[in-house]
């Protein structure tokens, strides 16, 4: 039996990584893998794409009902792929960094990945990294390779380099290390340029640049990962190329952050250029340095 | 980041507030907390401050959510809820005051919102009382400051009416009987006294004509607010012990309300030498003059001190201050640990008692006033010991107190009987 494969896919929130996670997940499944895809977000619709947008009962459920019974909370998506969801609290209350450690340990007391026994298990996990709870899938014995996705958002950045910062913490305790950058909604060649840049200063490397596209859009609509949806389409393409880089890769890094002065200069030096060639592409205007690229 | 500190000499602030709600006795706590808090508080803080019992609403029958977690990840107001209306059924009372615990605050549950559902059932306060706050100094200071907020309103004054801050229930193991001393001697100029732990309520809180703060630190700042919300002026003076600094108390709170004094003062000077007359063989003819260490918080450092050397004339060596107290406060308690040149102890702020053992080793006194955690340091070094700060397991103390002049007398006999114990 070749080792089972645990990874976490990090981003910031509204960034595209749930929809990037579950077309891996269809991705890996087409290879023959069997694959479960783990939501580590209070909202609990990372795996919704994969089940025709329906919700599932959320490992959290069954706590809140203070029930021990987790045999409901594996449900079959599209492929067979093994769908889970964390769950969390409503908003505003209580502590959802603290339902992710309890979700995952409830995970590991009741040997429910075990039992399952998949090739690969993927975290999709909201990517700000604000405490504790949130880094639980770094830290030791839990994934063993971390991607963060990313757009050229200087926000979306600064919360990988919020991820970085804790994947260094738990570097030297055992945790996981960086697989990868993974950009998302990159249409730009100066936007494909910024994460490079990114990857670069920060000593990691870009794993895929995942275009934007209205058929992801159209496909999640109707409750569907594009590879379902639209599995002839280029974006498809993008997709399973991606998944077998991860499959394949086993690059890891301990990534550089940067420190946040650093991160400002650097992003508003970007940012600027990126202005520079929006105003050329919509406007046609050159500015008088010959800004744009 | 804070120090990891060894066998510290207070509890959190979550048990300096159950303490002080406790001691009142008129309103209800419940803990909105872990599992575990409360009890261990009990143990922890009551049980080892000289045995003192739970009393008819503290110890192991105090409420508590006990939230687990359930609570933690989903929130713990509902459990809130359902834990206040169980206790209104059950225990009889009119008046209730949540005492939030770490888990709750590091949620962020909003008490002040579910507290305010019930406002048309029972009188139903909250204080945020996180252990993390700090020690049970803090505690008490948090939760009278949530009375002041939630419940005391302007009222008349009461020109002979005065309150007294400062002294935190349990915490200071001797807190009954120096409030009962302080009381009776306030009485004797003509005084009434509220304590907030004698029957009368921190609701007249503001009726006084004088606060009173009976610690270099604690509760001053609250007095100061009293001052900004009502008017009351306020002086703060440590716990006084014996003649001088009675003496020196009484003729301060006297000047503050244009009150004569001296009469009193004088008849309970002649009852208190009348009294420690009798001791003065022993300590003349055994040569009792010892140097003495003081492991005490910062009230007990200086009150005993003062006594000591002023009215007993012992010798000090080392005070060893271990309340924890703020940088802007240890100047003031240097200058009043400052005696004749020669007679001033070295003065240690400091609450690991690893470090404090070290400390008071290297100083060699013959008489260590601490807790019952000095037990062996004091049998090391060939010292005396009389345990009189917390935690205390070696004496049951009911209602014994050292404050004042009557206070001095115990001290005393407390003092020369654990000399003479072997004997």
């Amino acid at each position: 039996m070749t080792k089972r494969k645990e990874i976490a896919i990090y981003g910031k929130g509204g960034i595209g990584k749930s929809t990037t996670t579950s077309n891996l997940s269809v991705a890996l499944a087409e290879m023959g893998y069997k694959v479960m895809q783990i939501g580590c977000d209070p909202k609990s619709d990372s795996t919704n794409t994969l089940r025709r947008g329906r919700f599932i009962p959320t490992v959290l459920d069954t706590l809140r009902s203070g029930s021990s019974d987790l045999s409901k909370i594996v449900h079959e998506g599209y492929k067979g792929i093994l769908c889970v969801e964390a769950g969390g609290p409503e908003p505003g209350v209580g502590c959802a960094g603290r339902g992710i450690i309890t979700a995952i340990e409830l995970l590991n007391q009741k040997g429910i990945i075990e039992e399952y026994s998949p090739d690969v298990v993927i975290y999709d996990v909201l990517g700000d990294v604000v405490c504790g709870g949130f880094a639980m899938p770094i830290r030791q014995g839990v994934a063993e390779q971390i991607y963060a996705v990313t757009s050229s958002d200087f926000m979306s950045l600064y919360a990988a380099n919020n991820l970085f910062k804790g994947i260094v913490k738990y570097a030297n305790s055992g945790g996981a290390l960086l697989g990868g950058i993974i950009g998302n909604s990159i249409n730009k060649t100066a936007q494909q340029e910024m994460i490079n840049d990114f990857s670069r200063k920060t000593g990691t490397q870009v794993v895929e640049y995942v275009p934007r596209s209205q058929t992801v859009t159209k496909c999640e609509l109707d409750g569907m990962t594009t590879l379902e949806g639209s599995p002839k389409s280029k974006q498809a393409a993008v997709y399973r190329s991606l998944a077998k880089k991860i499959i394949e890769s086993g690059n890891s890094f301990v990534p550089k952050p940067l420190d946040p002065e650093e991160l400002w200069s650097w992003g508003s030096t970007w940012v600027s250029r990126l202005l520079g060639e929006q105003k050329v592409a919509y406007e046609g205007i050159q500015d008088s340095k010959g800004g744009g690229i | 980041m804070s120090e990891i500190i060894e066998t510290p000499r207070y509890a959190c602030a979550l048990g300096g507030a159950l303490s002080t709600v406790t001691a009142m006795n008129s309103f209800v706590p419940i803990i909105h907390a872990g599992p575990g808090c409360g009890v261990q508080l009990f143990y922890g803080q009551s049980f080892v401050g000289g045995y003192q019992g739970s009393g008819r609403l503290g110890g192991v029958s105090v409420p508590s959510t006990n939230t687990y977690e359930r609570e933690v990840v989903f929130g713990g107001e509902p459990r809130l809820r359902e834990q206040i209306q169980n206790t209104i059924e059950l225990i009889k009372g009119d008046k209730y005051i949540v005492l939030t615990g770490c888990t709750a605050e590091l949620i962020g549950d909003d008490v002040k919102a579910v507290v305010r559902e019930f406002e048309d059932k029972a009188l139903v306060l909250y204080a945020e009382t996180a252990g993390f706050k700090g020690s049970s100094y803090v505690g008490y200071e948090i939760v009278l400051n949530s009375f002041v907020d939630q419940l005391v309103k302007e009222k008349p004054k009461e020109d002979k009416l005065v309150n007294i801050l400062g002294i935190v229930p349990s915490q200071d193991i001797f807190w009954q009987g120096n409030l009962a001393e302080i009381e009776r001697i306030l009485n004797k100029l003509g005084l009434k006294v509220n304590t907030f732990f004698n029957g009368r309520s921190i609701n007249d809180a503001s009726s006084a004509a004088l606060n009173i703060v009976l610690s270099p630190w604690v509760g001053a700042v609250l007095a100061e607010k009293l001052q900004e919300r009502f008017g009351t002026p306020y002086l703060v003076n440590p716990l006084p012990i014996g003649v001088t600094e009675t003496n020196s108390f009484l003729k301060r709170v006297g000047a503050a309300l244009g009150i004569e004094v001296a009469e009193v003062i004088a008849q309970e000077e002649e009852q208190t030498y009348k009294s420690i007359e009798k001791g003065a063989d022993l300590v003349v003819d055994f040569d009792l003059q010892l140097r003495f260490a003081t492991i005490t918080d910062s009230n007990y450092g200086i009150a005993l001190s003062k006594f000591l050397v002023n009215d007993f004339g012992w010798i000090p060596s080392l005070a060893v201050i271990s309340d924890d107290i703020s940088e802007k406060y240890r100047e003031s308690i240097k200058k009043e640990l400052n005696f004749s040149p020669g007679l001033s102890p070295a003065v240690v702020f400091e609450s690991d008692s690893g470090k404090i053992w070290e400390a008071v080793e290297k100083e060699g006194p013959n008489f260590i006033f601490g807790g019952s955690l000095d037990k062996d340091l004091a049998g090391k070094i060939g010292a005396n010991r009389l345990s009189i700060s917390y935690p205390i397991t070696d004496r049951v103390v009911l209602d014994r107190g050292y404050a004042g002049y009557k206070g001095a007398i115990n001290l005393i006999e407390d003092v020369l009987s654990a000399i003479v114990a072997p004997l």
